[in-house]
């Protein structure tokens, strides 16, 4: 035989970044962070004009702003490039090389996930860093720095709106999932209001109902600190905390969903 | 003798139909065993289940029934693969990257150091004939060849025990075709198992030990190519090729020999008999009619006629 | 087989122990999470922007902001569109009649736009002296531990002449931690002389001062120069009054009660500014008229800055 001592393939951290980086690389090439640009216009043309307009108002209406078009951005890639992260590879024909090589489907998922959500990382942190830049430059003092706290929340928010991407995408169309997922984006906001909702039923079916919809559904609203951090309060540390551990364990939940279903796809 | 890839009472079934789904067999009940050290052909017409098989055998598709084992690991093992290499039909990777990158992308995944990727990819894409002017162009720019070529250079990329190629030949330029025939020839020589579709019968009868005839998902025949083609039962018939003399005097007098067939050519003919006394009198007939011999050969029966009949 | 069956028990324990934490971290932020105060719900909210509060994803703060700009413009549209000259004290001709939704609707989505407040309780009593009392006793249950709100509440009772309920308010405000020396001071000013210039003074010097609304600054610059206007006035009329008693006339120019001016007998003449043309000057820059009729210093209102009432 040609190699009697087989090459024992890498190890799993190493497939999954090394999957992570070449997401991060296609997102890059693909021109997903062209929308930094729109961005950065968008805040500079805001941090000129707003000031007319707010009389003296202008580092809070570019806080509410800028760290709500980042959210929209956000969202944005997160969902679309979210939807057709696996589904692309698979439509291509791509995964077939793929998966010939020694690479389980669960590392598959992990990097392509994990790659994504670097290229959000690279996104808010850019564009935080022109929303804190306007700030400075309108003369918004402290509250450059203050808003961090929110954006952390909101990329906090990002990784799990792409993790509900990626589930759907692993068993529904593109297009499908992006309209699930925008559906979760919402009803994600609105959890809170679900939850007081079943509290107004009467029947207790009912409301056991909305009750599994509240755990099931991510509760989003724990991640919008955007009218907060517009009057410079930071988010307390338990928030900060417990919405860590929250996106953390309803990631992982999400992606064992995925891979579940991922496991037992053919690729035809 | 142990076998190298094993396949048993293999069966696939295609769901189609977007509500009520009907199942659709597209392979049934295939039994196959290969051993180390040989090029394997695996034969059959469109959508005979060749690609089916190998993409089972790749794990890209789970089996409605039966199992496999390549290299003694159940194919669901994936850590088998660091073992094999795969070049599926026509192959087409990340469009973003360049041939380069991709292989060196690969190499990662197989936990190469910097320095293996780059040998690597330098010695074998020399090898499948890609220009090195581009190694470094995107692949979206790449034409079907140039991808197919890049395909075969990826899945040596490990110095795999066993390489399964489908159709590795589509899209390529005649020269190409020589190139990878070489290549695939230069693998047995080093050890290596090589599984390969394909519908290029010469390039079969070039290279391969042994064959496999699939027809409509089911196994037609398999063995020793050359024994497949002399116990077939078929006899032997005898080729004259002749130059000049009036060829419509010279027909109607071998319409009288029993299974001679008679095929005009310019400024001469060729006539197949199937006896061999029979030879004489054509040679009697051609010199009665001025033309002369210019060869006597025997043939063989034709991997394309074996081939249309085992597929018809 | 059954490996794959391991896997699906696996991981499908591993998915209800997930919710289960889910569960358990969704109580606890909800304790932590950072809701902006409760205690409008039961408000009539009429224009139907403040509807938008629980569907707004998070973006209240924007709206919230819209409205405020759609608020300035609004106002400024109506200013720049009057034909006549509006007193800043009376808004009425301008019917500004959208003014006050647009207010209630910034800070019933962001409850604790202080900003909102402070342009209401200085805008608003020139609108509708009802509305103003309302936007701000709102703005105090949504941030009770807020000392300027009770500082605009106070500022509105003073505005409408009814200082014990402003000191009441003062007190009130002055208790809270952090409200500075002046809640206090205007506490005891307001039952004492509530009516007088001084206090006046004191509150708008407080609002140029401390003010982060630009629009709030200039508009107590302008009501501190009138306060100014006043003494000035006091300070001609009493040398109108010599000359006159002197030589029984009505001065006929400036220049004619000069003397009297430099006499010094009155504290704080001297501030009066004075041109070459020996002209008595305004705070704002422009030459004071002297009306003979009733032989009295007064606003040019062709070039002053200073408002005129
Ligand atoms: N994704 C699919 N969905 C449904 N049926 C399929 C699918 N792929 C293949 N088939 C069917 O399965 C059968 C075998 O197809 P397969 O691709 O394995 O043939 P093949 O031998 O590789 O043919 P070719 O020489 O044309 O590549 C065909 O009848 C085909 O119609
Ligand atoms: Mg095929």
């Amino acid at each position: 035989m040609a190699n009697p001592n087989a090459v024992s393939g890498a190890s799993t951290f190493k497939i999954i970044s090394t999957i992570a980086r070449n997401t991060f690389r296609e997102a890059v090439r693909d021109r997903v962070l062209y929308n930094l640009v729109i961005f950065v216009l968008l805040i500079t043309a805001s941090a000129i004009f707003l000031g007319e307009l707010t009389a003296g108002h202008e580092a809070r209406t570019i806080v509410n702003l800028g760290l709500g078009a980042m959210l929209v951005f956000g969202a944005f890639i997160s969902i679309f490039v979210g939807v057709s992260l696996v589904s692309k590879e698979i439509e291509r024909r791509t995964i077939y090389a793929i998966f010939s090589k020694p690479i389980g489907r669960g590392e598959f998922i992990v990097g392509k996930y994990l790659g994504l959500c670097l290229t959000l990382l690279v996104n808010v942190l850019v564009m935080g860093i022109g929303v804190s830049l306007a700030i400075l430059a309108v003369g918004g003092g402290s509250l450059a720095l203050t808003i961090w706290g929110a954006i952390a929340l909101l990329y906090l928010e990002l990784a799990i709106l792409t993790a509900v991407a990626i589930l759907f995408s692993s068993f529904s169309s593109p297009a499908l999932s992006a309209l699930l997922t925008f559906f979760v984006f919402i009803i994600g906001n609105f959890t809170q209001s679900l939850k007081d909702f079943a509290l107004t039923i009467g029947s207790s079916s009912g409301k056991l109902f909305f009750d599994v919809l509240y755990i099931i559904l991510p509760n989003l609203s724990f991640y919008s600190f955007r009218t907060n951090a517009a009057h410079g309060e930071l988010p307390s540390a338990a928030l900060l905390g417990g919405a860590f551990l929250y996106a953390m364990v309803y990631i992982g939940i999400l992606l064992t969903v995925t891979i579940l279903i991922f496991k037992r796809r053919n690729f035809k | 003798m142990s076998y190298i890839i094993e396949i048993e009472n293999l069966s696939k079934d295609y769901e189609v139909g977007f509500w009520k789904k009907k199942k659709v067999r597209a392979l049934d009940d295939l039994t196959l065993n290969v051993e180390a050290g040989q090029i394997f052909g695996f034969l059959g017409g469109n959508g005979a289940g060749k690609t089916t098989t190998i993409k089972i055998l790749m794990s890209l598709m789970f089996p409605t029934t039966g199992t496999a084992r390549i290299l003694g690991s159940d194919i669901s093992d994936f850590k088998m693969h660091s073992r094999i290499g795969y070049c599926p039909e026509n192959p087409y990777f990340y469009d973003y990257l360049k041939a380069r990158e991709l292989m060196n992308y690969f190499g990662e995944l197989f936990g190469f150091d910097a320095a293996k990727r780059n040998r690597k990819t330098e010695e074998l894409l020399t090898k499948v004939g890609l220009d090195e002017k581009d190694w470094n162009k995107q692949l979206r720019k790449f034409s079907k060849g140039m991808l197919q070529r890049v395909g075969l250079a990826q899945s040596l990329i490990n110095e795999p025990e066993i390489v399964f190629l489908d159709e590795p030949m589509s899209g390529l330029d005649p020269i190409g075709r020589r190139e990878i025939r070489e290549l695939i020839a230069e693998l047995r020589e080093q050890g290596t198992t090589v599984f390969m579709s394909t519908h290029i019968l010469s390039d079969i009868e070039a290279l391969c030990d042994n064959v496999a005839i699939l027809r409509g998902g089911k196994l037609a025949a398999t063995g020793n190519l050359h024994e497949l083609l002399t116990d077939s039962g078929e006899k032997q018939s005898f080729e004259i090729t002749i130059k000049g003399g009036a060829a419509e005097n010279l027909k109607d007098s071998i319409a009288g020999i029993a299974g001679a067939i008679f095929a005009a050519k310019p400024n001469g003919a060729n006539i197949n008999v199937l006896d061999e006394n029979d030879i004489e009198k054509v040679l009697h007939a051609t010199r009665e009619a001025g033309g002369s011999l210019v060869s006597v050969q025997p043939v063989r029966q034709s991997l394309e006629e074996f081939f249309v009949k085992q597929t018809e | 087989m059954n490996k794959n069956f391991r896997q699906i028990v696996f991981s499908i324990a591993l998915i209800a122990g997930g919710f289960a934490l889910i569960f358990a971290l969704s109580n606890f932020l909800e304790r932590h999470i950072s809701t902006l105060p409760k205690g409008f719900e039961d408000e009539d909210l009429s224009v139907q922007g403040a509807n938008l509060k629980n569907y707004s994803l998070g973006f209240e703060g924007l709206l919230a902001d819209w409205y405020w700009m759609k608020a300035l413009q609004y106002l400024g549209k109506k200013f720049l569109d009057s034909k006549e000259d509006v007193s800043l004290e009376n808004l009425t001709p301008l019917n500004p009649r959208l003014l006050y939704p647009y207010l209630d609707n910034a800070t019933t989505l962001d409850p604790k736009f202080i900003s909102v407040y402070e342009y209401g309780a200085v805008v608003l009593p020139a609108i509708d002296k009802e509305q103003a009392i309302k936007l701000t006793e709102k703005g105090i249950r949504d941030n009770p531990n807020n000392w300027r709100l009770r500082h605009y509440l106070g500022f509105i009772y003073w505005r409408l002449g009814n200082y014990q309920k402003a000191a009441e308010v003062y007190e009130e405000g002055a208790k809270i931690t952090g409200a500075p020396l002046f809640m206090r001071q205007m506490a005891a000013k307001m039952n004492s002389d509530g009516g007088s210039r001084e206090t006046a003074r004191a509150i708008y010097r407080q609002m140029f001062e401390e003010s982060e609304d630009r629009q709030t600054r200039e508009n107590a610059a302008l009501r501190l120069l009138r306060l100014d206007f006043l003494d000035e006035q006091e300070i001609i009329q009493k040398s109108l009054d010599d000359f006159k008693r002197k030589n029984n006339r009505c001065a006929n120019n400036w220049r004619e009660i000069m003397p009297f001016l430099q006499a010094a007998k009155i504290p704080d003449a001297q501030k009066i500014r004075v041109d070459n043309q020996a002209n008595l000057i305004d705070r704002s820059g422009a030459a004071y008229l002297l009306n003979k009729e009733i032989c009295r210093a007064e606003l040019d209102a062709a070039r002053t800055k200073i408002p005129l009432e």
